[in-house]
């Protein structure tokens, strides 16, 4: 318990073009770091660094203070598990297969799973609520589901730490809530979880740990309350937001609303005749 | 799991029992009654009849071969598919998407043309086939980095098929017409009749033992890199390991098929195809079903050209008459898989 990962001074990109420079944050067990910033900024790419798709140009990344370039492929997925945006493979296999899939990092090469990777796989479906999705075809079954099979795939790994790529993409409002709850649960758990994400409002609700790339290689890194204000949130999008504070029964909510520019024509209801 | 299983079965004994007819097909009569006379005076000694020893001739020295190359070439080529289609993480794809059959036959017809034996002819399909796939790697190292990668293989396979098959057309253009171009055409047209009897069966159990156990015991792995190469390295594979393993097992088990009998398309990509609607895509119970399936599919079509006229028909042409409609037919029914 109380691992974490040190992200340090790093730089990233492809061949020859610089895109994130200079990038420093920590990750650590039970908390929830959330990566906010514009399309183009170079969330994608650094989250292909930390992942080791993609080499660092410079600095360094450390797991529990050990370099990630020594770690092998097998090792560093017991350790850190990717969860992908909710996609469509080729072949349509079944859930229970897909988070078995999980299990592989602990294999030896040629092994196929047995009975205890079973019971894990199990294990992880009944943690995420998803035992009745076990025996359906992963290619058929709704978005949402899909976000949770590849968390369950995850956990499978038996990981420390969760990276997660924009897992609330393409859900809808009810399904977005739940995987955001689902993540917060996780953390509760003493997973460690980073996540992409393109809504600030979920870094207040998670109350993660946030880390805005801006324009320019600028980044800011904090709590939500202290980093996403309407000042940063401005310069990094380029819009004008309110980050508004509300309250409902005792709970206080902090929401972010952009505000768009007046039109011309008047306001921004219909008129009725 | 359990349904999986006895399709395996099955597979396993129709295989079996269609071998068993498979000796008693062929314009030598012999009843199953007699075959099992012969069979047993191998296996428990005793004396034979005249009748018998002529039986046995042709029963061990050509049809037995015969059958068992028929059937390990089929599970080589349903095999070889079978990884290409999960390494490419595509259905559609063949054995010979890297070139292997183009260049084989490519190097079978130089051979025929200078007039090489039928072992040096075998020979040089043979490295051809494995030139071919190294050309495809190499020219995928120097373009493609990255994400790429398998796009720019593919690409570079089909060049690559492109090329050899010039080159062949140009052997036979500069072919005798009257003994040497038959020959090169009928070689590319792809037969058992002339494999080699024992010494192909032997060649070809090697190369399946070589080939086809890494495959076996890799195949959980194939699952994983269906689904790409990131995830699969975050799963804890080493990604281009693996793919080179694959594609050197694959194309070794192409390789000395084609080399053997000709190319003899569509059955790798229809049998690992069939297999799937039948057991699912996980490889874990695929690979063998298409290993088990091509094999009778082969043996099946092997018969068929065997029996239906006196010289027999190149089972190449066969393969392709029953391939493309039953792959439309597969098309037309599983659209979805592919959307």
């Amino acid at each position: 318990m109380g691992m974490k990962i040190d992200i340090q001074n790093v730089r990233c990109g492809y061949k020859g073009k610089v895109v994130v420079d200079g990038f420093s944050a920590v990750l650590s067990s039970g908390g929830v770091l959330c990566l906010l910033g514009p399309n183009g900024v170079g969330k994608t790419t650094l989250f292909k660094c930390l992942l080791g798709f993609l080499p660092l140009m410079a600095g360094g990344v450390f797991v529990d203070g050990r370099d990630m370039k020594q770690f092998k492929a097998a090792e560093y997925a017991k350790v850190v598990g990717y969860v992908p945006q909710a996609h469509a493979p080729p072949f349509s296999f079944r859930v229970f297969d897909v988070v078995l899939m999980g299990r592989t990092a602990h294999l030896e090469i040629f092994a196929q799973p047995g009975p205890e990777d079973e019971r894990i796989v199990w294990e992880c479906l009944e943690k995420l609520e998803i035992k009745h999705l076990a025996a359906q075809v992963y290619t058929e079954i709704s978005g949402g589901e899909r976000q949770m099979v590849l968390i369950a795939r995850a956990l499978a790994q038996g990981p420390a730490f969760l990276l997660m790529d924009e897992p609330t993409s393409n859900l809808d409002f009810g399904n977005q809530a739940r995987v955001l709850h689902t993540i917060c649960t996780l953390a509760g758990t003493g997973l460690g979880i980073l996540m992409t994400t393109h809504q600030p409002d979920q870094v207040f609700q998670c109350d993660a740990d946030v880390s805005l790339l801006m324009p320019g290689y600028e980044h800011l890194s904090g709590s939500a309350d202290d980093i996403l204000t309407e000042e940063t949130l401005r310069r990094a999008y380029g819009i004008d937001v309110a980050v508004l504070k509300a309250r409902r029964r005792e709970q206080v909510l902090r929401l972010c609303q952009p505000i768009l520019p007046e039109t011309r024509g008047g306001g921004r209801k219909s008129q009725v005749i | 799991m359990k349904k999986e299983r006895l399709v395996l079965i099955g597979l396993a004994a129709a295989l079996l029992i269609t071998a068993f007819v498979s000796l008693t097909i062929g314009r030598y009569a012999m009843s199953p009654g007699q075959i099992t006379a012969v069979v047993g005076a191998r296996l428990f000694g005793g004396e034979m009849r005249p009748a018998d020893t002529e039986a046995d001739l042709v029963l061990f020295i050509i049809r037995l071969p015969r059958i068992l190359l028929t059937i390990m070439v089929g599970a080589a080529l349903s095999a070889s598919g079978a990884a290409f289609q999960g390494l490419f993480k595509n259905p559609m794809v063949s054995p010979d998407i890297l070139g292997v059959s183009s260049a084989a036959g490519a190097g079978a017809a130089v051979a025929l043309l200078i007039g090489l034996s039928s072992v040096g002819v075998n020979f040089a399909a043979f490295c051809f086939g494995v030139l071919a796939v190294l050309l495809v790697l190499t020219l995928a190292q120097i373009i493609g980095r990255g994400d790429g990668a398998l796009l720019i293989m593919v690409l570079s396979g089909i060049v690559v098929s492109s090329l050899f098959r010039a080159f062949t057309s140009l052997m036979k253009y500069l072919a005798d017409a009257d003994n040497k171009l038959p020959e090169i055409t009928f070689w590319l047209m792809g037969s058992f009749a002339k494999s080699g009897g024992a010494r192909g069966a032997v060649i070809m159990l090697s190369v399946l033992v070589l080939g086809g156990t890494p495959l076996l015991a890799l195949r959980w792995r194939l699952n994983v890199l269906g689904f790409g190469e990131e995830e699969a390295q975050a799963m804890g594979v080493n990604v281009k390991q693996l793919r080179l393993v694959i594609i050197a097992c694959a194309t070794l088990l192409t390789a000395a098929s084609v080399c053997l009998c000709g190319s003899i398309e569509w059955v790798g990509l229809i049998m690992p195809h069939i297999m799937r609607l039948l057991t699912g895509p996980d490889y874990r119970v695929l690979l063998p079903a298409a290993m088990l399936g091509g094999g009778l599919f082969m043996l099946i079509v092997d018969n068929f050209c065997r029996a239906v006229i006196p010289g027999e028909l190149p089972v190449g042409i066969v393969t392709s008459i029953i391939g493309a409609p039953l792959f439309i037919y597969m098309l037309c029914k599983r659209r979805r898989e592919w959307a």
